[in-house]
């Protein structure tokens, strides 16, 4: 399998084909069931009312609750798989690899080779208990301006503890991430995190604060790099050029608090690729319950498609300016 | 005493959002001006591409001499904006070196041979991509431009600026000299 991946993945233990099948005989199952289904959670509504007549609340209650179970678990199904289906039609009009299942194995991998990215950097509050992992992943290319890119994108999962007083949760927390590579003139590597209020701190004491023309840019990131020299911030700036700057504080204005997320958008920038991280999935869910949500429409698969050109269009444009860079 | 420390506690917190309020005012300036210099920097490299582009296109096209002669006239006029800070004059200057170059384009179509020049395409290509930087740039600066304008104007800052006396900013607006 050609694929391009930033990390060495051993992609025997990815288990395309048999994924694909589950994710299609699931699909069936449900095409099969759904009138049944439905049925069931008419009949266990109406029961609830039968128990009611017979003076009997506590089952009244039950049903009740059950009934509405029973609609939310159907309701999630169709939306997650009809996520699936929509990426896999993308994915075969694309001729892309496709991978929908969950993989704590792809991120134990790139939480080595990016760990301040994907593994510190939303680490604080997480939970020991549950293991992150990456879903609905693509590796591919993608043609732009006569050049041809390489690219893997997918959902990065984690989960965080909650905690007041005595209350204790676990909260998912869902970011996507694009990765394309691209061969830059940048020595080591530095990254653009969202602004917060613990980024300004560390940027106050550690003095990693780069100042860009953009106002609505230094507003917006803040940076991180490991060698704190003259040199590196030099060659930081030679990156940032206003088309870079406008295209980056595009970016975060389209991608920055659409979703509740630890990292916010994210870019990190290497010799051999960049990392895009942004808050919630790549395809966010579609609202529908109809048995006729299942069936992807060519407006579907364009939502999905228009999110991924966003990227491709970032990438081709800093792949431009960044090559560009000795002009 | 308590009405002491009352008039103490606001008239500090007046004083300190004076101070902040100051102190913006000072960093959202030096930002218009930081961002003006990356203009600046922009006209600058183009200005250095221009004189090479248009020696080679003069070897073709040797009876295009009024327009050489108004590059090079706009040209130093750019650079001499650029001295003074001047920037109602740099946009209308910059605009019809924007245009001469374009016209310039069109004369290199007519010539083939000039058309398969890789000094020619290269040079093109770099002056390309220094007008998408230019015009970046622009954004830029017009963006933090009217940021500080806003900030002078909302109130109350517009009141406290009568006792700090920041000037309003010029827009870069291109404008058409013809």
């Amino acid at each position: 399998m050609s694929v391009w991946s930033p990390v060495e993945i051993d992609f025997s233990k990815i288990s395309f084909e048999e994924d694909i099948a589950s994710l299609k005989k699931k699909e069936s199952f449900i095409k099969r069931y759904y009138y049944g289904f439905i049925a069931g959670i008419i009949v266990v509504l109406m029961s609830s009312f039968l128990w009611l007549a017979i003076n009997q609340f506590p089952f009244f209650i039950l049903f009740i609750i059950l009934s509405f179970f029973l609609f939310v678990w159907l309701h999630a199904s169709i939306l997650s798989l009809k996520k699936g289906l929509i990426k896999l039609k993308v994915a075969e009009k694309n001729k892309w690899v496709y991978s929908p299942a969950r993989s704590t194995y792809l991120f134990s991998l790139f939480s080595q080779r990016f760990k301040r990215f994907f593994y510190e950097e939303t680490s604080t509050l997480r939970s020991r208990r549950y293991t992150p992992f990456f879903e609905h992943v693509f590796w591919g290319a993608f043609d732009k301006q006569t050049n041809s890119y390489d690219f893997m994108a997918g959902d990065f999962n984690y989960y965080v503890e909650r905690s007041s007083g005595k209350d204790r949760s676990i909260v998912r927390y869902t970011d996507h991430f694009f990765i394309v590579r691209m061969r830059t003139d940048i020595k080591g590597e530095f990254r653009l995190y969202s602004k917060n209020i613990a980024s300004r701190i560390t940027n106050f004491f550690f003095k990693q604060n780069i100042v860009t023309e953009s106002i609505d840019f230094n507003n917006s990131f803040s940076f991180s790099y490991q060698n704190n020299d003259s040199e590196t911030k030099v060659d930081i700036m030679s990156v940032l050029s206003p088309v870079v700057i406008e295209d980056l504080v595009s970016f975060y204005k389209v991608k920055a608090g659409t979703a509740r997320s630890m990292g916010g958008a994210r870019i990190l920038f290497e010799q051999e690729c960049i990392v895009f991280t942004a808050p919630g999935s790549l395809l966010p869910n579609k609202k529908g319950l109809r048995l006729s949500s299942l069936d992807v429409s060519e407006e579907d698969t364009a939502v999905m498609q228009d999110r991924l050109d966003l990227f491709f269009e970032l990438a081709s444009k800093l792949s431009t300016s960044l090559t560009n860079s000795e002009y | 005493m308590e009405t002491v420390y009352l008039v103490f506690s606001v008239l500090a917190a007046f004083l300190l959002y004076l101070l902040f309020t100051y102190n913006s005012f000072v960093r959202l300036r030096n930002q218009v001006f930081n961002s003006f210099s990356g203009i600046d920097v922009q006209l600058k490299k183009r200005n250095d591409v221009l004189p090479n582009l248009v020696t080679i296109v003069q070897s073709y096209a040797k009876h295009e001499q009024s327009l050489f002669q108004s590059i090079a006239k706009t040209r130093s006029e750019v650079y001499s904006c650029l001295e003074k800070k001047d920037i109602s004059t740099l946009s209308s200057q910059d605009m019809a070196l924007s245009k001469h170059v374009t016209s310039l384009f069109a004369v290199a179509e007519g010539y083939p041979e000039l058309q398969a020049s890789q000094q020619f395409l290269s040079l093109q290509k770099q002056l390309v991509h220094l007008e998408n930087q230019i015009a970046a740039s622009r954004r830029i600066y017009n963006s933090n431009v009217t940021l500080f304008n806003s900030q002078l104007q909302i109130f109350p800052n517009n009141v406290l600026n009568k006792l700090f006396g920041f000037q309003e900013q010029n827009l870069y607006v291109l404008e058409d000299q013809s």
